[in-house]
């Protein structure tokens, strides 16, 4: 299994740093820019820049999972993978964890990124809005697996080349309905007069407001709802699982209608 | 033959070079993992961390000061993770991830039942909102099993998969959960006196009672999470074990006791957890013995 994370790990190393990179050198700029600009009104603006910042980071890295399954595709491994006895679901079970284990690579990296940032930014955010940060990082990297548990199954029994079509209907399977509730849906909560986007301001200004309006906001909230809300993390990990099962299950069939169709 | 392989092949003949090598490595990770928890641990286990960044850092810095020193070892002495034990290995090894979930939980109960003769502290199914808030309350506290995983992996990665084995292989068994007991106990030195987990600031002979007993409480939940570590021949095992102990048993002893009664007998519930962790943790031990 070692053996098959490293391979999967050459495959996107390039790939990863330069993304990994490329986010680094783009908060940089961004702090700069704020910390030359220095006025209380920039730094009103920042934390959500960069919490922005990290959610585009976290969308970018859902291409790497389908880049491992072209290249295996490309260099036709899948043949010599179940020649080597280790077993679909050992296999199979390299990759998931490999998914995971770079999902929580990037929130980790985000997180770092943000910890310092605002350091280097001295801006007066406060613990509450950096763990409301956070807290969309750790949604950010719940959606990430969840699209992956749904789409690899699809690719290894349809191919990595079908898998960014998959992803990308995914994708849109999650936005659409969420484009139609910001357009005709009712978001007083967050547009209108006492809405978040206008309070934002006064939220930042003093933080504690934003505390009393999250802790009412977790009185009204009703029990039945809190109970759907913890049991998110655990249907997400069974998800992943159920994912995994069948996976095992179409592998094989997948290796020999994609293979084939792509080798002649 | 370079002399990283000679070493490593008079190790597993058990030669001096090879046992002065091991020891050098304990003795290393030992010291790295202790300094990193001295220095950022007092200023981080404190009740202010949550609201500075800084001290996160710190904090995370400290939690996962022997999964730090256990790739900063294993890199300087060339042996790299070779061994496998980082990998979950569900398949064929069901009983053991069972045994992850079911032991603390005996734990907790047992932790449960002591606290009740000892301080009569009320066995009660205690909440307000009935059942349905009791199931949500104890849902609440199992999503907090993840972080509770992620930060205790900072110490699985250096406890199980590297100290313990390397001190077996040099003092057998009973030396290795004796003495990698006393290390990880006082290894939990910072959050005992800052905190005063488990056993409260107030305790007869603050501090050196608190890192006595911290001790005897690692050696028993020691062996419990070894003989996991064993059977699942993964790491992941005992770190499911060991976030279970630190969330669910606490919601268990949350849900059942009666705060009020307990108020201001922290010590005396430490003392039952610690009796608790021996009467699941000696049995644990007999039977890695019996494995053997």
């Amino acid at each position: 299994m070692r053996g098959l994370l490293y391979r999967d790990m050459k495959c996107v190393v390039y790939r990863t740093f330069w993304m990994f990179l490329y986010f680094i050198i783009m908060d940089l700029i961004v702090t700069v820019v704020f910390k030359m600009a220095n006025t209380d009104e920039a730094f009103k603006i920042y934390p959500v820049l960069m919490a922005g910042m990290g959610a585009l980071f976290f969308i970018m890295i859902q291409i790497i999972p389908g880049e491992i399954m072209k290249t295996e595709e490309k260099k036709e491994w899948k043949y010599y993978l179940i020649s080597t006895g280790l077993g679909v679901e050992k296999i199979v079970a390299e990759r998931y964890l490999m998914i995971f284990l770079i999902n929580f690579a990037t929130y980790v990296f985000a997180y770092l990124l943000m910890i310092i940032f605002f350091q280097l930014a001295d801006s007066s955010t406060t613990a509450l809005i950096f763990s409301l940060a956070n807290g969309v990082y750790i949604c950010l990297l719940g959606l990430n697996l969840l699209i992956q548990a749904i789409e690899m199954p699809l690719g290894y029994r349809f191919g990595g080349a079908q898998s960014d079509k998959i992803r990308v209907a995914i994708l849109l399977l999650f936005l659409l309905p969420l484009a139609a509730y910001l357009l005709f849906g009712d978001i007083e909560w967050l547009a209108g007069e006492n809405g978040f986007y206008y309070r934002y301001r006064e939220y930042m200004e003093d933080p504690e407001l934003l505390t009393s309006a999250a802790v009412s906001y977790m009185e009204n909230i009703s029990r039945i709802a809190l109970l759907i809300f913890t049991l998110i993390p655990h249907l997400l990990v069974l998800c992943y699982y159920l994912s995994y099962k069948i996976s095992c299950k179409v592998y094989i069939k997948g290796v020999k209608d994609n293979g084939f169709r792509e080798t002649a | 033959m370079d002399s990283v392989k000679q070493h490593k092949l008079m190790s597993e003949e058990g030669n001096t070079p090879g046992k002065y090598r091991d020891l050098i490595q304990i003795a290393l990770f030992v010291a790295i993992a202790y300094t990193l928890i001295l220095v950022f641990g007092p200023q981080s286990y404190s009740f202010e961390t949550g609201a500075d960044m800084k001290l996160q850092v710190f904090y995370h810095l400290a939690a996962f000061s022997p999964a730090i020193a256990c790739v900063i070892v294993r890199y300087a002495f060339g042996e790299g993770f070779k061994d496998d034990i980082l990998f979950p290995k569900f398949i064929g090894h069901g009983k053991a991830y069972l045994l992850s979930v079911a032991l603390p939980v005996i734990f907790g109960l047992i932790a449960c039942v002591l606290v009740t003769i000892v301080l009569g502290a009320g066995f009660t199914f205690k909440s307000e909102g009935g059942v349905f808030d009791a199931v949500l309350n104890n849902m609440l506290m199992s999503v907090s099993f993840y972080y509770a995983a992620f930060i205790l992996l900072g110490e699985e990665l250096g406890w199980r998969a590297f100290l313990y084995d390397k001190l077996e292989k040099h003092c057998g068994l009973h030396g290795s959960v004796v003495i990698g007991g006393i290390i990880w106990g006082v290894w939990h030195l910072p959050p005992l006196v800052c905190m005063g987990i488990n056993f409260g600031l107030e305790a007869p002979g603050f501090p050196v009672t608190n890192v006595v007993l911290m001790c005897i409480f690692c050696i028993s939940a020691g062996a419990m999470m070894q003989l996991l570590r064993k059977m699942s021949d993964s790491v992941i095992a005992p770190l499911i074990a060991h976030a279970v102990i630190d969330t669910v048993c606490n919601s268990l002893i949350s849900m059942f006791l009666n705060e009020e009664l307990l108020e201001g007998k922290q010590f005396a519930m430490g003392c039952c957890l610690v009796a608790a962790s021996m009467i699941v943790g000696i049995p644990c031990w007999i039977a890695m013995a019996k494995r053997k």
